[in-house]
């Protein structure tokens, strides 16, 4: 019998004695009196100082009673109109409890029992309503965050294909999940981590398909994170990575709700969290981070050819000015001559070394690529202008850089922009200045040592457990939705990259009927004795 | 605080392709043909060529003739235990002092095959392509890499092998279209070269190629057992001697025959003469590149195999924690004194001798225990 991971064990422990720890935590009973249960929350909660707290006093029945919320995080209006208007107004019955009155039919409620789940309610926008003698509070899930609405995606834009990206509100963001996908197998599971911030995380997978030790491991690095008791969890993808230090991501980090969906169906996990307009999906694969949403929503041969131009991409941006210094610094041998004179001749009234020019030049356009991300949006172009003007122009006629090492890094920076992933984008990005470093030390000698090197890095980096390069290496059924891809009827396999349950996705021996001239010849095979 | 699986224990998944470090057909294939491709495009195309002058090129069917029955045998012994490697077999049919005391020659000239065969790769770097940069530098970098993929494991060898499988396979055909047009066919003739030797050389350095054997030692990695075992060194030991072959065809086609012997690096001249075009030429760096990556899993399998070995032989508990000494031994060992490249190829020889003295009688003496328990323990059963 195989035994048990010791971090496995360690995670059960915390697990364990998170549970522990919750059952015997004394949790503080309501008191019976009205007065003493605002003088309690008011001490809990510092309401004195909080200018947005409100209370509404009332009657219930004939006991005087109170609505308390955080103004703008809960509906007034509701509670207006839902909550305090119809308990103003005289009932009939004789005994009276919120959950079974009538006038409050409309509303969900919630009876709570101790103060602490009281204050959570009320930081989590919901109304409550306390009563005079009644040793139970009443939530209403009447919370109304301020939130920004659907909106475009920025960074994953496509020119055909759905437009809308996740928000930073994680309700929304399983509904629209839900719109995708809507299926009875899909399911959601809410939990909240961090002491102080208590974030919500959400975690969703197809029953039917997604492999159950996967989600268990998920759940699991999820209640390791919930036992450890962090103040704040801002970005969970850094709590359940495997390898933080790694270049390379262990998620799939997404705004698109159709491409988080399309994952839940190949079995993989989506987990989504409060404040943030995006979903990480595990696995992920080298496939998932080089794979363009769009790559399926354009037609086969479009598609094809835009793998291609980012398959080319992908080699430029890392090797192109590694390349550039091997071929002129030890294989001058290989230039054609025209180019060599070419290139020797724009180098000549240049101080600097090669290497050292194009290390100015790469580290300039990140500088630039940084200064545009953090520059206000008014004065955006001025990046433009200053980097190809100053940076380009001005550093040539300055006799700083060749005009040559401005192609080189054009086409180095052009060319990361292709890749689809951000994670990845960067990790390239960070990657070819160890290329540069290498082809600079020992040219194609070097380039080639760090290519093996980083090549098994690659194949033996698992992300929970699964291959990166799968299923490439190692070799698994997949729809063969790799480099290329199939006619999308004719994707038939579920793929195994994400270990599914699920076999196939649909019966092979019928999808000829979409391909006429394929169905005739299998019709006339089958015809034949 | 970690909240990763650590690469050494096994995950919670059972089934899980990705972390059971078995390799499977693809990954044993691709490793076969590093493992023996390698041979065609260094110094070892002196041994080949010697044997059958300008017909040197057929030695390499030769060899893979000769060895067919080899593999063959070995897979049969081992089908006979299914689940064991070779290493487990030989403990169960000799006893464990006995297969100790044969890993050990194993292991020892397993260390000295591959100190022989990296040295001259950092010297073939030095005299071709850097000739200011002092080979000891380049030693300890093929040391490194090769090292770094041996402590990834098996199983990340294997993956490497086979993702590059293919570009090795696509270089080669563009290297002959580059020198397709300066390739004199007429200098196969006679094409059977000296005769004779060219059947009995190979016979008496079988040792050349005797990794193939060696990688039953790791059969219990392999998914599928003795089938995939031989399936895959089949295949990949086939597509290597037709590559092997077809190279060393190219070099006695290109240079002619008694050139393409004397040339110290042929595989690295012909690609000086690659051309496509006449302005796209000197392209030599570019099969460098290609030829380094191949040689990097080469020498991975050969550190992988002596470390496996030597954690059997000292009964070390860690595999990865005999990484470092192991590359050490291989750094300092690596400055044994020769006076010339001449005594290189001697010592060469004398390993190949002893290999071929050692692992084939020891493979035949296992085939025969083995059956002959087998057959025991079958009559026995059926006396009963």
């Amino acid at each position: 019998m195989r035994s048990k991971n010791p971090i496995i064990e360690h995670r059960d422990d915390l697990v364990r004695s998170l549970r522990q720890k919750k059952a015997s935590q004394p949790r503080t009973p309501i008191p019976k009196r009205l007065q003493a249960i605002t003088a309690e929350l008011e001490k809990r909660l510092k309401l004195t100082e909080s200018s947005d707290f409100r209370r509404r006093a009332l009657t219930y029945g004939r006991r005087p009673a109170a609505v308390f919320y955080f103004h703008g995080i809960a509906d007034e209006e509701l509670v207006e109109h839902g909550v305090i208007e119809p308990l103003s107004r005289p009932t009939s019955g004789r005994k009276l409890d919120p959950l079974s009155d009538r006038r409050l039919h409309a509303l969900t409620v919630e009876a709570l029992t101790a103060l602490e789940d009281v204050e959570n309610a009320l930081v989590d926008g919901q109304p409550v309503l306390a009563i005079d003698g009644f040793r139970r509070v009443y939530a209403f899930h009447l919370d109304q965050f301020p939130v920004r609405p659907i909106d475009r995606v920025s960074n994953e834009s496509v020119l055909k294909g759905p437009q809308e990206g996740f928000t930073e509100q994680l309700e929304t963001n399983m509904a629209l999940l839900r719109r995708y996908l809507r299926s009875p197998d899909l399911v959601i599971r809410r939990r909240q981590l961090g002491r102080l911030k208590r974030t919500g995380v959400a975690v969703a997978y197809l029953k039917s398909v997604a492999n159950p030790n996967l989600v268990a491991d998920i759940e699991k690095r999820l209640d390791a994170v919930e036992a450890l008791e962090y103040d704040a969890v801002a970005s969970v993808e850094q709590f359940l990575e495997e390898r933080p230090y790694s270049l390379l991501p262990s998620m799939l980090t997404t705004e698109r709700p159709d491409r988080a969906a399309a994952h839940l169906l190949e079995g993989h996990v989506v987990i989504i969290q409060d404040n943030m307009p995006y979903a990480y999906i595990a696995p992920a694969t080298y496939w998932n981070l080089f794979h363009s949403s769009e790559d399926h929503y354009q037609r086969l041969p479009y598609s094809w050819f835009m793998r291609f131009i980012r398959t080319v991409a992908f080699f430029l941006t890392l090797l192109t000015p590694g390349v550039y210094i091997a071929a002129t610094n030890y294989h001058v041998e290989m230039i054609p001559i025209d180019l060599l004179m070419a290139i020797s001749g724009s180098r000549e009234t240049v101080p600097f070394p090669a290497v050292l020019e194009v290390f100015l030049m790469e580290f300039s356009f990140e500088l630039i690529r940084e200064a545009s991300v953090r520059i206000p949006s008014q004065i955006g172009p001025t990046i433009g202008i200053v980097g190809a003007l100053i940076l380009g122009q001005a550093a040539v006629q300055a006799n700083i850089i060749s005009p040559i090492m401005v192609i080189v890094v054009a086409i180095t920076g052009l060319a990361s922009f292709t890749q689809p992933d951000l994670s990845f984008n960067l990790a390239l990005r960070i990657s070819r200045f160890f290329f540069l470093f290498a082809g600079a030390t020992l040219g194609f000698l070097g380039i080639a040592l760090l290519l093996a090197a980083a090549l098994a890095y690659l194949v033996s980096f698992k992300s929970f457990g699964v291959g990166f390069f799968t299923p490439w290496a190692p070799y698994v059924p997949s729809s063969h939705d790799v480099f290329l891809r199939r006619p999308l009827p004719a994707e038939t396999t579920m793929p195994k990259t994400a270990l599914p349950q699920a076999e196939t996705k649909v019966d092979k021996s019928r999808y000829f009927a979409l391909f006429p001239r394929l169905g005739a010849r299998r019709a006339a095979k089958g015809r034949r004795p | 605080m970690r909240f990763g699986l650590s690469r050494e224990q096994p995950s919670e998944r059972g089934t899980n392709p990705s972390t059971d470090d078995l390799i499977g057909q693809r990954e044993l294939m691709a490793v076969a043909f590093f493992l023996l491709v390698v041979k065609g495009a260094d110094s070892t195309t002196t041994f080949l060529l010697s044997f059958g002058g300008n017909a040197g090129w057929l030695s390499v069917f030769v060899y893979f003739a000769y060895m067919l029955p080899f593999l063959w045998l070995v897979t049969r012994t081992l089908a006979a235990r299914e689940g064991l490697n070779l290493i487990a077999l030989s403990e169960e049919t000799f006893g464990v002092p006995a297969t100790k005391a044969m890993m050990s020659i194993l292991l020892v000239l397993g260390f000295a095959a591959t100190i022989l065969n990296m040295r001259p790769y950092a010297f073939l770097l030095e005299v071709m392509f850097y000739a200011k940069t002092p080979a000891t530098v380049i030693y300890v970098l093929l040391i490194a890499t090769s090292g770094y993929l041996a402590y990834l494991g098996l199983e990340t060898i294997g993956r490497v092998a086979s993702l590059l499988l293919p570009y090795a396979l696509l270089s080669f055909g563009l290297l002959f279209l580059g020198v397709y047009d300066i390739l004199d066919y007429d200098e196969i003739f006679p094409f059977f070269g000296r005769g004779w030797p060219l059947l009995t050389g190979p016979l008496a350095h079988l040792g050349i190629v005797v990794d193939m054997l060696y990688l039953a030692v790791f059969l219990d990695r392999v998914k599928g057992g003795t089938r995939t075992y031989w399936n895959g060194m089949l295949s990949g030991s086939g597509i290597a001697a037709v590559s092997a072959a077809v190279l060393l065809w190219m070099y006695v086609t290109a240079f002619g025959y008694p050139a393409a012997s004397g040339t110290l690096y042929p595989f690295q001249q012909l690609t000086r003469l690659a051309h496509f075009g006449w302005y796209i030429n000197h392209v030599e760096a570019a099969f460098l590149g290609i030829w380094v990556l191949a040689s990097v899993v080469h020498f991975a399998v050969y550190i992988y195999t002596i470390v496996y070995l030597f954690q059997y032989v000292v009964g070390a508990g860690d595999f990865f924690r005999l990484i470092v000494p192991t590359l050490g031994i291989l750094f300092v060992a690596g400055f044994y004194p020769y006076r010339s490249f001449i005594l290189q190829y001697t010592y060469r020889a004398w390993v190949v001798y002893a290999l071929t003295a050692t692992v084939f009688p020891f493979v035949i003496a296992l085939a025969v225990a083995v059956r002959y328990r087998f057959r025991r323990s079958r009559g026995h059963r059926r006396a009963d």
